[in-house]
């Protein structure tokens, strides 16, 4: 059977819309690697990020909309205005299967509107524009989901601009509805939602009923692979055990233990209240509390490793949905707070201004960093999210440029970027892998480009880092591709000839592991040359230079992997 | 505190160390364990991990003064070992 997935191109300038076949060129990429390419081949990388020149592109994965577990995550992709290089940020939600089972490989929106729009795709992969509620203009996340839900019905997926979008801040994500259509799942990182903001695009709502899984080319090689998938899911102890049990909170301690846990602007690597905000403490007070909050929960539709979670008050009323290592990290232990309700309501407040929690703690940092909050001043910081953030005030349009903008605003030296974007919770000087990721994908500072942090090696010894970080990125950029959630990368090892048969069986190809992991190779070079075309050049791609002179506590490391070697990572 | 005889060899007082054990999992009936543990000089990081019964469970890494170690890498008086569940998928068994 031949596989014919559908590719949606809209001009938001004109109104024009086009739904035709995935052109034959990209009939083997999904997710990253498709919005990547589709940047690629067609912004301009010295267009302005926030200007009607740069598209927005959604794809889902290769194996998205299908019923195998963790399969349908969203990338979007686009020229991100935070770093000026390219961008793919990825997320949960239902947006991914409503859009893969509605036949979407990809959707691209051009142009920007001269006024706020809403994309709708029925479930037969018709689209139309409608003029956005008037309601949703500066509301939050959770309001705009009300509103377009009671438009369009429950049946649907939603891809939301929040407000900080809307205001033009480059912490801003674009942020997804789950299962239970909480508008709390984001593509967070490097200020898409900032983009989509500028093209006037206050949401994607993709309807579908969830019955219209994608064909594959061969429906009997697809049975016994993903046989062999799932029986690797449920055997493995982090998709079966571990994330079920505390989620990605869960790494927290490990992080702590090894020194790596950002700590006051990153001034130390590890916390006196790590106890206090671990994935441990937050099960134990989630099954303490009762009520409506959840230990495990799945973000998505037909997710069997149910990372996610709902953490309720001590009344048993949910607060928010998901807390996550990395908003522990950025805004627990970088801010001095160890109060797991002030950073369930930070998680909160994050979700409905639609704005990623690591860019946002990391700014937030600079301006503890600079005095203006005292370190550990929840109240305070709450204020900043809640008024300073959602308002606009002129401190909250500076954290809404990021940690990046905010040092050079407000004085401070010390800040924890690559290519302005915020170092995700791992401190590179403890992490050495990491800080190999952060220096050479051309996605900035971002872990989920690949994470070394289950290597149960000397992370703190330069050596053999950066072929540690070359193996990391090169399955992340698959897992990308797959739709696969990282978390399912222990399979890889497990199971690696079920992915490729997974692949094959649903295009009706041939391709070998060596075949995937060359494309994720190519895939990162043509990435990076995105960027050297729109200025970034070799002189980016390493971390703030005091990151390399200021001794980590407690084991007072530097980074010290040597530039040299990394500019050499993706050569053969 | 537990004890840890090697083979035959008598874990006299002399012949032994004490080193602190952190379990970041359920483990002796709690849910965060820390206590002591006497075993002979000279076992290794790996033996201490059988010792526990942890050594089987992959999702376990564990941690000597804040670094992983090699499973051959001797104890020594003092020492604190850290047992805690690994995450983010991604095998690698180098040092173990």
């Amino acid at each position: 059977m031949e596989i014919v997935d559908k590719l949606l191109r809209v001009n938001l300038s004109s109104g024009a819309m086009e739904s035709a076949a995935l052109p034959e060129a990209y009939r083997l990429l999904g997710g990253r690697s498709l919005t990547s390419r589709i940047v690629s081949d067609e912004v301009d990388p010295l267009s302005d990020p926030l200007g009607p020149r740069n598209k927005l592109v959604w794809a889902p994965g290769l194996l998205s909309g299908t019923t195998l577990s963790s399969s349908s995550r969203i990338s979007v992709g686009g020229k991100s205005p935070l770093t000026g290089g390219i961008k793919e940020a990825n997320a949960g939600g239902e947006t991914g299967i409503y859009l893969a089972q509605a036949g979407y490989r990809a959707v691209v929106v051009e142009g920007e509107a001269a006024a706020w729009q809403v994309l709708v795709i029925e479930a037969d992969g018709s689209a139309r524009l409608e003029d956005a509620p008037a309601e949703t203009m500066g509301a939050g996340t959770s309001a705009i989901a009300a509103s377009l839900f009671a438009r369009y019905g429950q049946q649907a997926a939603l891809a939301i601009c929040g407000p900080a979008g809307e205001q033009g801040m480059l912490i801003a994500g674009v942020t997804n509805t789950d299962k239970e259509r909480r508008a709390s799942r984001l593509n967070a990182r490097g200020g898409l939602g900032a983009v989509m903001g500028a093209k006037r695009l206050r949401a994607l709502v993709v309807r579908g009923n969830l019955r219209r899984a994608p064909a594959n080319a061969e429906p009997e090689r697809w049975k016994d692979a993903a046989k062999a998938y799932v029986k690797a899911l449920r055997e493995h102890p982090s998709t079966a055990r571990f994330y079920p049990d505390i989620g990605t909170a869960g790494v927290l301690e490990l992080v702590n233990k090894l020194g790596g846990l950002p700590t006051r602007n990153f001034a130390a690597g590890q916390f006196e209240g790590a106890a206090k905000i671990s994935g441990a403490r937050m099960r134990e007070l989630i099954l303490e509390r009762g009520g409506e909050g959840m230990t495990t929960h799945a973000c998505m539709t037909g997710c069997a490793i149910r990372c996610s979670n709902v953490f309720a008050d001590a009344q048993g009323k949910e607060i928010a949905s998901s807390m996550e290592f990395e908003t522990h990290g950025l805004f627990g232990s970088n801010l001095g707070i160890d109060d797991f309700d002030a950073i369930a309501h930070f998680t909160r407040l994050c979700n409905d201004l639609g704005v990623d929690t690591i860019e946002t703690g990391g700014a937030i940092g600079i301006v503890m960093a600079a005095g203006l909050v005292q370190w550990g001043d929840a109240a305070a910081v709450m204020k900043l999210l809640d008024e300073d953030i959602r308002r606009g005030t002129p401190l909250g349009r500076i954290i809404g440029q990021g940690a990046g903008i905010a040092g050079k605003v407000l004085g401070v030296r010390r800040v924890p970027v690559v290519k302005n974007q915020t170092i995700s919770a791992y401190d590179p000087r403890a992490i050495k892998g990491n800080g190999v990721t952060y220096c050479t994908t051309a996605m900035g500072a971002d872990h989920t480009a690949g994470n070394t942090i289950a290597w149960r090696g000397d992370h703190l010894d330069p050596q053999g880092k950066v072929a540690l970080s070359r193996t990391m990125q090169v399955a992340s950029t698959l897992l990308d591709l797959f739709g696969f959630c990282n978390f399912a990368r222990g399979l890889m090892e497990t199971a690696r000839a079920a992915f490729v048969e997974l692949v094959n069986a649903r295009l009706g190809s041939d391709l070998t592991w060596d075949d995937l992991e060359r494309h994720a190779v190519e895939l990162n070079r043509l990435e990076i040359d995105f960027n050297r075309r729109a200025g970034l050049g070799p002189a980016t791609d390493r971390l703030p230079e005091w990151m390399t002179a200021e001794p980590l506590a407690p084991h007072n490391s530097l980074f010290d992997v040597p530039a040299e070697e990394m500019a050499r990572i993706w050569d053969d | 505190m537990g004890r840890l005889n090697r083979g035959d060899e008598p874990a006299a007082g002399g012949g032994t160390i004490r080193v602190t054990v952190e379990v970041f999992m359920r483990f002796r009936g709690q849910s965060y364990y820390r206590g002591e543990e006497e075993v002979p000089a000279g076992t290794t990081l790996g033996e201490l991990a059988t010792h526990l019964g942890l050594a089987d469970d992959e999702a376990v890494a564990w941690i000597l003064g804040g670094r992983y170690r090699p499973d051959d890498t001797p104890l020594s008086d003092g020492d604190e070992v850290c047992y805690i569940y690994r995450s983010e998928g991604g095998e690698n068994k180098q040092q173990k």
